[in-house]
């Protein structure tokens, strides 16, 4: 049966993604290209259609000549060109969707403007695209060394009760779910290099990296997978540096191709605002405070706490401290990364990430997080009376992270600064 | 024939027909692009606003079409505001709102250039857009000969 469950699983949840898709897109007012996507999105119909790589050209045909604040392109201060908050690496891995999306508008002689019916669409569902191959890349690292039960209620549980699936569907065009893909690759990927480095899975390794930072500069944590993975002791770590070392011929090679695949955007960044590495959220003067983390908040906070709203990742931290054998050698790694990813969260100048279901900052690192709740579950299985109260309450918490997605679709929760009274009004009622 | 070679046929020949039917949709009539929601400003006068640049399908058969035009706002740096009009990418004409109050109904001719479609897609650009909704001008309910 668990079998049949996780053979099936990915294709299943591609069949309900479309459908829920389907259902969020045919009553919202939102088109799928909306809020930060636009400016995730930008890249692709300024570059391929308008053959503008500073996005000049689109902001004059579209717009008079300026960008609406919602675009997230101010011009740099200094030189008073167009700067992308978002950087280009959500759109590298559209561009195939786009590119489908750009032939159909041309067949069917629909408007070749960029954000026309079938642009709309080609980006929202190459969320649906990424989140059902970032599910079967988990899928396959799970199975590599959990049984088929845990394997099929971990991805139940990641899938559902975290906001991942809402990141697919109904913010398909954002970053994150390009992220989740991306960093489970990259675990995948990472795995097989130290099984053994081959000349294909260390240009991958390379790509790879690049991709991630190119989708969220931040993101650039995840790649401390490769040198923390496997260690369990402090004194691991001089013996990983040391295998590391012994690499450096694939690992430079690795190193090439990443730094080969980043330079665009170094150009791009050195084009608009005469600096190679530049935050462009400074051209509107914000950007981190570390000295006043709001560490509580994002965690715990009504407004986007991650364990409010995903309480469900509580099996992750506890599957961090039971994990055995494999898994052993992913909880430093996931906890390093964890921490780095809360800090620079809560440092953010807008640390609830704007309008968002539950925390999306943490959605990207949820393939870490997978892990954890497998040997969580492998823990729980060996534990009967455990047993039976994770197998009423893991479903519990996932109907109720369903039901707050749904209701976050459909308005009956707020976006943002939810309080405790709106939260308790609304708790599981759909106005 | 293997259960492999079975699907790829299928896929392939359901790509073949979804394509066939793609070029010439029935429902494609009914697409907008850039354009907001009918509006009312008084029981005789219904509208929509366009953004900078916005599209609308009008049947092939047509041989000349009205869309009633109203720029509401004035052009930030004075003068008219301007909408050029293309048809299937052929430039049509450029007409220009001097008065943001009043409405403008100029015909225009279509031409007789061949289409096996059923509905040839009109694109209006605006030359500027107003405020955080991003509005070009009012656009009435086409008229077709």
């Amino acid at each position: 049966m668990a079998s049949y469950g996780v053979r099936h699983f990915v294709a299943a949840t591609a069949v309900i993604a479309l459908l829920a898709y389907i259902w969020v897109f045919s009553r919202s007012a939102d088109p799928p290209i909306h809020s930060d996507g636009y400016g995730y999105y930008v890249y692709l119909p300024s570059w391929a259609i308008y053959h503008d790589v500073g996005f000049d050209a689109l902001a004059h045909d579209w717009y008079g000549g300026s960008y609406p604040d919602f675009a997230g392109l101010p011009r740099w201060p200094t030189t008073g060109h167009w700067v992308n908050l978002h950087p280009m690496g959500t759109a590298i891995l559209m561009a195939p969707f786009f590119a489908v999306g750009d032939l159909l508008s041309q067949w069917s002689n629909l408007p070749r403007d960029g954000f026309s019916l079938y642009y709309q669409h080609a980006a929202g569902l190459s969320g649906v695209a990424y989140l059902v191959a970032a599910l079967a890349v988990l899928r396959r690292i799970l199975t590599r060394h959990f049984t088929d039960g845990v394997v099929l209620a971990t991805l139940v549980c990641i899938t559902w009760g975290t906001n991942l699936f809402h990141y697919g569907v109904f913010d398909g065009t954002f970053s994150h779910v390009y992220s989740f893909f991306l960093v489970c690759l990259w675990i995948l990927i990472v795995e097989m290099w130290w099984e053994g480095p081959t000349w294909p899975n260390s240009l991958a390794l390379g790509a790879l990296a690049a991709l991630i930072v190119l989708v969220r500069h931040t993101n650039a944590i995840f790649l401390l997978v490769l040198p923390l993975h496997g260690v369990t002791r402090a004194t691991d770590w001089r013996t990983r540096m040391g295998a590391l070392w012994e690499r450096k011929k694939w690992l430079g090679a690795a190193m090439v191709v990443g730094i080969a695949a980043v330079l665009p955007q170094m150009l791009l960044y050195r084009m608009s605002t005469s600096h190679w590495l530049v935050s462009p959220y400074s051209a509107l003067s914000i950007g981190f405070s570390f000295g006043s983390p709001r560490l509580v908040g994002v965690l715990f906070s009504t407004q986007k706490g991650l364990f409010f709203w995903s309480p469900l990742l509580v099996f992750a931290v506890i599957g961090a401290i039971v994990a055995k054998g494999w898994t052993r050698g992913i909880v430093w790694p996931a906890v390093v990364i964890f921490g780095l990813q809360t800090y620079l969260a809560a440092s953010w100048w807008d640390w609830q990430f704007g309008a968002s279901y539950g925390h999306r900052a943490f959605t990207d690192g949820l393939g870490l997080a997978a892990l954890l709740i497998a040997a969580f579950f492998e823990w729980v299985a060996t534990r009967v009376d455990l047993r039976r109260v994770v197998s009423i309450v893991a479903p519990a918490l996932v109907v109720l992270s369903v039901v707050q997605m749904v209701q976050y679709w459909t308005g009956s929760m707020p976006s943002a600064n939810t309080s405790w009274e709106q939260y308790r009004a609304s708790f599981l009622r759909f106005r | 024939m293997s259960r492999r070679n079975a699907t790829a046929i299928a896929c392939a020949v359901s790509v073949v027909v979804a394509l066939a039917y793609l070029y010439d949709p029935p429902w494609i009539g009914g697409v907008t692009s850039g354009m907001g929601g009918w509006e009312y400003s008084d029981p005789d006068t219904v509208f929509r606003w366009t953004n900078g640049r916005a599209s609308l399908f009008i049947p092939s058969h047509a041989t000349a079409v009205i869309i009633p035009l109203r720029s509401g706002f004035p052009h930030p740096f004075g003068g008219a505001v301007t909408v050029e009009i293309r048809v299937d990418d052929r430039f049509l004409a450029t007409i220009a709102l001097k008065d943001p109050g009043e409405w403008v109904r100029q015909e225009l001719p279509l031409g007789n250039r061949p289409t096996r479609r059923r509905f040839r897609r009109i694109d209006l650009h605006v030359d500027r857009v107003v405020g955080q909704r991003l509005l070009g001008v009012m656009t009435g309910p086409p008229t077709i000969w």
